[in-house]
């Protein structure tokens, strides 16, 4: 195998889209940023990791010499302060993370079950296992959780999120629900707005406000001759996120499935939407 | 950044844009994704440029921020892949015919996406088995397992193509 095979392979290049004078003059403004204002920027995240080691660290206690207040942010860059997501901007829920899972379960699990076609199970989904071992029921809400780590040049984790999934199987044909609860931002925060359809799939999207003041993005989109997705963001004024989709395929229909889709996804927009602005699909109850 | 510090970036990127332009495609697939990968890469390539242009593997460097890019756009968007020491087997392993039907991306692309990349990283853009390993974050034993069990599956395409 070479890469002459791979080149021949891929063919004409398309003319790029690479603005790369864009890139550099926002990496330039960022670079001034961070240079000019360093308490807004990068400086923002070391003031939060000075804050936490304050506070974790009792006095006396060796640790605390990990992570010094004041220390100088161009001593040592820090990747995750310019992390691709943005932070989470909502407040800290008020239930502990299993308990939050637990209500959010029987909410989402009483919005979905009546709207499914009558007869159909909901049984687990791949997706529910979380961590690698630990398989939760259908509509089981975990928390997904993982630390922003830097590495050399790069931030990963992040993630804070509650999430749930099943596979439906029914007359119609077999399909999966999943959900995601987050506080806003981060990196599960819904859409706010409409976006083109992920490459290689045709479809539409409709942006609205919900009755409450939410903001409803909801989008279909078919892959050819393949399966269709329905999915609805729901941002809630109460600082709740809330992503909701059905596929009509049983596990997930941007990996390679055995199913063929023959019918439509488990739920449609509307029902999905009425799902998610269920009142009681909040981390602030 | 310094001036003469950004002429040697401009350099290198412009270089360099072709084939990243071709590895971001082989990875995704879909080639208004693979600039924006490529736009992210060089962006965060310039925040670390002073001390990166010292390195001795840049080219390494510059595939992995390319790669974890695409790894972290997927999990974003869609699926959450959990990083594994052991990768996952794909979830179709393509049969003689289908081999035969399809053509070599398609093949790569039915490669879960860490092999793929594993097999991107090996034999497009010829990294070491020990740089492949260090940008996936596994034992060179994974790498050599799995670029070579994909290696397999697209050199029974290219004999098939050939006969």
């Amino acid at each position: 195998m070479s890469r002459e095979q791979f080149d021949v392979a891929i063919g004409s290049v398309p003319a790029s889209t690479v603005d790369f004078d864009a890139v550099l003059d926002r990496e330039r403004r960022r670079a001034r940023v961070r240079r000019v204002a360093p308490w807004t920027a990068a400086g923002a995240g070391v003031a939060a990791v000075a804050v936490v080691a304050a506070t974790v660290f009792a006095p006396g206690d060796p640790g605390a010499a990990a992570v010094m207040p004041g220390s100088s942010p161009s001593a040592s860059p820090d990747p995750c302060a310019h992390d691709p997501f943005p932070p989470q901007t909502g407040a800290p829920i008020p239930e502990t993370a299993d308990v939050a899972a637990k209500r959010l379960s029987g909410v989402l699990t009483s919005a979905v079950r009546p709207r499914v076609a009558a007869g159909t199970q909901l049984q687990p989904h791949a997706q529910g296992e979380y961590p690698k071992g630990k398989q939760h029921g259908p509509l089981t809400f975990y928390h997904v959780f993982s630390a922003r780590v830097a590495h050399e040049g790069a931030c990963s984790g992040g993630e804070d999120y509650f999430m749930a999934a099943a596979t439906t199987a029914g007359s119609a044909g077999t399909g999966n629900v999943w959900a995601i609860v987050t506080r806003l931002g981060g990196n599960a925060t819904p859409a706010t707005e409409c976006a083109p359809p992920p490459g290689g799939s045709e479809g539409g999207c409709d942006r609205t406000s919900g009755p409450n003041g939410e903001t409803i993005v909801a989008l279909t989109f078919t892959y050819p001759e393949d399966s269709t997705v329905n999915r609805v963001n729901v941002t809630k004024p109460d600082g709740t996120g809330v992503i909701i989709e059905a596929e009509n395929v049983a596990d997930s229909a941007k990996q390679k499935h055995d199913d063929s889709p023959d019918g439509p996804p488990p739920l449609s927009l509307a029902q999905l939407k009425a799902v998610a602005l269920d009142p009681g699909l909040t981390l602030y109850p | 950044m310094k001036r003469p510090e950004e002429a040697g970036f401009r350099d290198y990127v412009t270089a360099r844009m072709d084939v990243l332009r071709r590895t971001a495609y082989l990875l995704c697939r879909d080639w208004h994704l693979a600039d924006d990968l490529v736009s992210i890469t060089i962006g965060k390539l310039y925040r670390h440029w002073p001390r990166v242009r010292l390195m001795d593997h840049v080219d390494a460097y510059v595939h992995r921020i390319l790669v974890r890019t695409w790894l972290d756009e997927k999990a974003r968007a869609w699926r959450r892949e959990e990083p594994a020491e052991t990768l996952p087997e794909p979830a179709v392993l393509p049969s003689d015919d289908v081999v035969e039907r399809l053509g070599l991306l398609e093949l790569l692309d039915a490669l879960p996406p860490r092999r793929r990349a594993a097999v991107v990283l090996r034999y497009y853009c010829d990294l070491s088995v020990e740089d492949t390993a260090e940008i996936l974050e596994c034992s060179s034993g994974t790498v050599k397992s799995q670029t070579a069990r994909g290696l397999d599956s697209l050199r029974a395409l290219v004999v098939a193509s050939q006969s």
